[in-house]
């Protein structure tokens, strides 16, 4: 079943226009990959989809569900939750009190809790520091300390926008392994990422984009086996 | 013992200033609007509470709750149809337009209530305590005790409740908090509400023992602004704390040099803290 589908999808910032036609499609259940180099638009196609950014064409389809207009303190009410680029946690609050913030909207106090343990479960070095304010933690801690704000909310599709921004080899492999652990709970995820090779080693499929528009799409292993494609599209020997 | 009986006197007025204080830190570390006109939302509270002692024989301490509902509607009121729009404008008329609000305000208190001094009648404590080596106004004692309840109240409520913490979020990533569901919109206009009823409910304090008249509010905004400079932004200890200072200075000043010059003992305080603590006394 199709959870997240975007339809010639158009936006900018303020007059300058960015994506021209962004169309894709989400599986449930699926890892998709946007790809594509700096300035391509990935971002930008995620925060259109969250509403961040005004969409000025095309749809946002949620489960067959136009949401292209609805504000972004809605997403997470739909079960849509975007990791941000660049973390964007809130630096004066512990981790714990972060992650808490993550599970805002949710009224059941018992989900909540049970998130927050499998949460410290999944990432046992940010349940050691728990109580410490989350400006002061390390690149990698505070990417591990968005993501699991971001499942707070128990969200259907977790958006990541370029998780492994910034961080050691060492710890994108293990951003990348807590991804993967993520989808085994049952969410589907979204993935945007420069870092193509590491990034279609456990994407389902893959979108390329260029210049505000899809360029090429296929699955993972597909795309990897064409020579052509790595080249020019992938930027891998 | 001038000077226990002085720095009494300047505790009393830096809580008045903390209120201040801290509704202009609220607005500016949620939103980013200067509160220019925090002065004359605490004029309003003292006609309210005035008109309300003079027609309903109510004391100041039963007005607080009346005041805080009353100047929190306006508040909204004044955001949903003045700030929000400003917000989405250039950024000079974000920062003027508070300036704007608190003219209006002082010169519509005038053609409606009129340029005299009132004071509030029938207080439920005066007197005073005699301490010996000072002695205690009651009808200072009561402004102070208030004060520090509705700073408490802040405390509790920025750190303990939901909307609280929305706040708290909204002011430390904005972007982050609407991913998280957090609706901006609702919460600067809460929090701007909210700063509007303290700067009331400090006006509604202060008529205790202070008059009543349309510029009453413009003598604490300077001191108001530069108390949430020494207690840092977003820190309601710090507003405090910084109130307190403020309300020394003025104080001492005032019996020490000369009225005339307490501004410029403020003044002279504001830029040694810009020089060797611009981050405030608790900034990190």
């Amino acid at each position: 079943m199709v959870i997240l589908e975007t339809v010639h999808l158009q936006s900018g910032y303020g007059e300058t226009p960015v994506l021209h036609d962004i169309s894709f499609r989400v599986e449930e259940n699926q890892i998709v990959a946007i790809l594509g180099s700096n300035g391509a638009g990935k971002t930008t196609t995620l925060r259109t989809i969250t509403g961040t950014v005004r969409a000025t064409g095309g749809q946002v389809l949620y489960r067959g569900k136009d949401i292209t207009r609805a504000p972004t303190y809605q997403m997470v009410e739909l079960g849509i939750s975007l990791v941000p680029e660049g973390r964007h946690l809130f630096g004066q609050m512990s981790v714990r009190d972060n992650l808490l913030m993550g599970a805002y909207r949710e009224k059941d106090k018992s989900a909540i809790q049970r998130r927050l343990e499998q949460m410290y479960e999944i990432f046992p070095r940010i349940k050691e520091r728990s109580h410490q304010m989350a400006g002061t933690l390390s690149g990698g801690e505070q990417q591990m300390v968005a993501i699991a704000r971001g499942m707070m909310s128990g969200p259907s599709l977790l958006m990541l926008d370029e998780p492994s921004l910034g961080l050691m080899p060492k710890l994108v492999e293990e951003v990348f392994a807590f991804v993967q652990e993520i989808r085994r709970l049952g969410t589907t995820i979204v993935i945007v990422e420069q870092n193509a090779s590491e990034t279609l080693r456990f994407a389902d499929y893959a979108y390329v984009v260029s210049e505000g528009e899809v360029v090429l799409q296929g699955k993972s292993e597909e795309l990897v086996a064409d020579d052509n494609i790595r080249k020019v599209y992938l930027g891998l020997a | 013992m001038l000077l226990v009986q002085t720095i009494w006197e300047g505790i009393v007025n830096g809580s008045i200033l903390a209120m201040i204080a801290m509704g202009i830190a609220l607005v500016w570390g949620v939103m980013g609007i200067l509160s220019f006109s925090q002065g004359e939302f605490m004029m309003l509270g003292m006609f309210i509470t005035y008109y309300l002692n003079e027609y309903l024989g109510l004391d100041p301490i039963l007005c607080v709750p009346i005041v805080g509902v009353i100047m929190f509607g306006l508040g909204c009121l004044i955001y949903r149809s003045i700030i929000a729009k400003a917000l989405r404008g250039p950024r000079l008329s974000q920062r003027l337009i508070t300036f704007a609000i608190g003219m209006v305000l002082t010169y519509g208190a005038l053609m409606v209530f009129g340029g005299q001094y009132r004071t509030v009648q029938n207080l439920a404590f005066t007197g005073s305590i005699d301490l010996g080596f000072m002695t205690i106004s009651k009808q200072k004692l009561v402004p102070l005790v208030i004060a520090l309840v509705m700073v408490a109240f802040m405390y509790v409520f920025l750190n303990l409740t939901r909307a609280g913490k929305a706040i708290k979020a909204i002011s430390q990533d904005k972007d982050a908090a609407e991913l998280v569901g957090i609706n901006s919109n609702v919460t600067y206009m809460v929090a701007f509400g909210l700063s509007s009823a303290l700067a009331g409910i400090a006006g509604c304090a202060i008529t205790y023992y202070y008059p009543v008249y349309y510029t009453a509010g413009a003598a604490f905004l300077l001191f108001g602004f530069i108390a949430v400079l020494l207690g840092g932004v977003g820190s309601t200890a710090g507003a405090l704390v910084g109130g307190i200072i403020m309300g020394l200075t003025d104080t001492i000043s005032g019996v020490y040099l000369n009225t005339a010059y307490k501004y410029l003992a403020v003044c002279v305080i504001f830029m040694l803290i810009v020089t060797f603590k611009p981050k405030g006394l608790f900034g990190k």
